[in-house]
């Protein structure tokens, strides 16, 4: 397996749009990177030009310590897989993973000792004689992954191959593919528009909007510590609560209806980065508390809607103009139409630059 | 606003049964949503409440009045699509006008009425924009309002947020809540999203190959499914099932690797002793109801994935044979290939028999 560096990328269309723009992104031997946007962000671009299907405008990009900018997809070592599950019905396992080899005219021992290999790896040395619809479902996505590794690519490129399936399933799958690239070793750019699939899956994901990228890191750190309201709101379910507000002198937050007062080392931590006073406040809703217990610093709310959900309940509540969603355990009830104390985890509150749209704290 | 109720509905196309003696009732002012997968029957049932179907059996009535033989237009019931088919040349209030111009209303008698809708959706400073203009949501929003001016005995939705982006379909979720219960009147709402039929319904009816599984409560259907199915389908992750059998004589639960035993529970005892398959069970187990062990007791495993989806992690855990997942907040971390213990919640737990699919407790 090798690393994948993209140095300088620019990908601009014949209209004159512009799809990547100056993405600098290096991915090590052996990581798992998700890269994570909304339609026309860029990703399937970016992965397309990795793989040799469209040329970069300018920029380079290197699989391994090779340029390959000048490599037809066929000579860059790069496996592309669209979608699992577009095996051969009428072949056996067997002759599914050894099909590209056949492609390629390798000799007979060759092909041989290299399918043996690849189903060791992926533990299907017993079924190599079935037919794949006589598998499960993990098995297949085992033996598509054979046929794309039997080659031997320095990479996988994935584009949201797990779109087709339902809901569990794509789940179980999540979790085997994970599993499989970490135990192998594979080198891996994956496309998503999930969120949660890039959070459960990326060893990194790479966040991009509107041809930029936002932010590059560990799940966690994203989630956690996202660099621009785009990444904060794009990450996370139900997304974050966001309230346009005015920092005044004396440390009270303002939004419409709404004030809040920061905690002193938050103000100072402000006053540091030194922003103009219109911010962002976010709020992720497991970080919104309810309580029938009226404090200095609790907000009174209405509580607007209220969405169990069966592992937690989602209350949307409004305070003034303002809607926040809070995620509860199911065990914590409140009524519709009644009013509530609401307060925030003030060390996991945001703060947003309004007019650079950055995070402040 | 009025009651619906289908009566022993049977539907076949050719020799596929749709609907096999489907009986439902939804009550006056209820939100009923119909969920199941794919291919399930739940449009079609939905297309026989409209009258867009014939029924091969069984009968429909409306507000206890007979409508088998009623044309559509007779039964004066609301559709809403996925796609919103608004006139692109009318303004908004056009659009919502339209059905009372039909109706040879007056002109002060239309106003009053598109107003008072256009306050329900939040759509009055939108009546003198075209569909163009809108958004996706605000579209839904204006196609909910051409229905109501109609005044319909009930409003039949055939999985109207599927076009949206997530985000949008997150906040037309509570949206629509409010709306119904502002209305206060009878929505049945059909969609293969156990997640937006857990937030939005007072109950849910689960359909699946063209029978009725279980109808109740959101939270009760989470916490107490019926069979197999219902367990599978509702919840995410997917419940964990674990095939076992029952040591009659201790009254443990065996796993099938024999691994690990668990005691069960006093209360259930007398249930489970009547079992007949006592050889093939299914213990049932959400994520979030299997802790990991502190102590050096439980069944021992190991972590086989980890994924962070920031606000939980899901921990896929191997034990024995089976895989596990497990639901954990996000301040607990180990690594994958650690070793560690798993205890079950086990008075919330489900057991299964593998042969009826039946629940047993």
């Amino acid at each position: 397996m090798a690393q994948v560096t993209i140095r300088n990328m620019v990908k601009r269309f014949a209209n004159g749009a512009i799809a990547v723009d100056n993405l600098n992104l290096s991915i090590p031997d052996g990581e798992f990177l998700v890269l994570l946007g909304p339609s026309g962000c860029g990703k399937t671009t970016t992965l397309r030009s990795v793989a040799g299907l469209e040329r970069q405008t300018t920029g380079d990009i290197l699989i391994g310590d090779r340029v390959v900018n000048d490599l037809p997809p066929g000579m860059r070592d790069i496996a592309f897989v669209f979608q699992f599950y577009a095996l051969y019905p009428h072949m056996s396992v067997y002759e599914n993973v050894a099909f590209p080899l056949r492609a390629a005219q390798v000799k007979k021992d060759e092909v041989d000792r290299r399918v043996k290999r690849v189903a060791q790896q992926l533990r299907i040395e017993h079924v190599l004689r079935r037919r794949p619809n006589r598998l499960s479902s993990g098995d297949q996505q085992r033996v598509a992954l054979g046929r794309a590794m039997v080659r031997q690519p320095q990479v996988f490129l994935m584009d949201e191959p797990l779109t087709n399936l339902d809901a569990g399933l794509r789940a179980d799958m999540r979790a085997e593919l994970k599993h499989l690239q970490a135990d192998l070793g594979i080198t891996m750019i994956y496309v998503t528009h999930d969120q949660t699939e890039a959070m459960s899956m990326g060893q990194r994901v790479a966040v991009m909007n509107l041809g930029v990228l936002q932010q590059v890191g560990a799940p966690l750190d994203v989630y956690e510590r996202p660099s621009t309201l785009f990444v904060a709101g794009f990450i996370g379910n139900p997304p974050m609560n966001f309230v346009d507000v005015r920092l005044d002198t004396g440390g009270m937050l303002y939004g419409s209806g709404f004030s809040l007062l920061l905690p002193i080392e938050l103000v100072e931590k402000v006053r540091k980065e030194q922003t103009q006073p219109e911010l962002v406040f976010g709020v992720r809703a497991e970080d919104v508390r309810l309580s029938n217990d009226s404090k200095l610093d609790t907000l009174q709310a209405f509580v607007a809607a209220v969405e169990p959900l069966g592992d937690e309940t989602i209350y949307t509540l409004q305070i003034g103009e303002v809607f926040f969603r809070a995620s509860t355990t199911p065990s914590v009830r409140f009524a519709l139409g009644t009013h509530i104390d609401l307060s925030f985890n003030m060390d996991r509150i945001h703060l947003f630059d309004a007019k650079t749209q950055k995070r402040v704290i | 606003m009025s009651s619906i109720s289908v009566r022993k509905v049977t539907k076949q196309f050719g020799s596929n049964v749709a609907l096999n003696e489907v009986s439902l009732d939804i009550d006056d002012r209820e939100f009923v949503v119909l969920l199941g997968p794919t291919g399930a029957g739940k449009t079609t049932l939905l297309r026989c409440v409209a009258g867009l179907e014939r029924l091969d059996n069984g009968d429909i009535f409306i507000e206890q009045q007979n409508v088998k033989s009623q044309a559509p237009a007779e039964r004066d019931l609301a559709f809403v699509f996925q796609n919103y088919a608004l006139y692109p040349r009318k303004t908004v209030y056009q659009n919502i006008a339209f059905p009372l111009e039909a109706r040879a209303a007056t002109k002060p008698e239309i106003e009053a009425e598109v107003k008072k809708v256009a306050e329900v959706l939040h759509i009055g400073h939108l009546l003198d924009r075209r569909p163009a203009q809108l958004s996706g949501g605000e579209q839904q929003r204006v196609a909910l309002g051409r229905a109501m001016v109609r005044r319909p005995h009930a409003f039949l939705m055939d999985e109207p947020l599927t076009n949206l982006d997530f985000k949008l379909r997150t906040q037309m979720r509570s949206e629509l809540k409010r709306i119904q219960r502002e209305l206060n009147e009878t929505f049945f709402y059909v969609t293969n999203d156990q997640v937006e039929a857990m937030s939005m319904a007072d109950r849910i009816a689960v359909l699946n190959r063209g029978v009725i599984q279980q109808v109740g409560l959101p939270q009760d259907v989470y916490e107490h499914p019926v069979n197999l199915f219902v367990a599978s389908f509702i919840g995410s992750p997917r419940m964990n099932l674990i095939q076992c059998s029952l040591d009659t004589n201790s009254m443990d639960l065996v796993d099938s690797s024999g691994a690990w035993r668990v005691p069960v529970p006093a209360q259930y005892r007398e249930k489970l002793s009547a079992a007949v398959n006592t050889d093939s069970l299914l213990l049932g187990v959400r994520a979030e109801d299997v802790l990991i062990s502190a102590e050096n007791s439980g069944i021992s495993g190991d972590v086989y994935v980890v994924e962070p989806l920031g606000d939980r992690i899901i921990y896929d855990i191997r034990v024995g044979t089976s895989m596990v997942k497990v639901k954990t907040p996000p301040t607990y971390r180990v690594q994958t290939g650690s070793q560690l213990n798993i205890v079950f919640n086990m008075d919330r737990v489900h057991i299964f028999d593998a042969r009826t699919q039946q629940a047993l407790i």
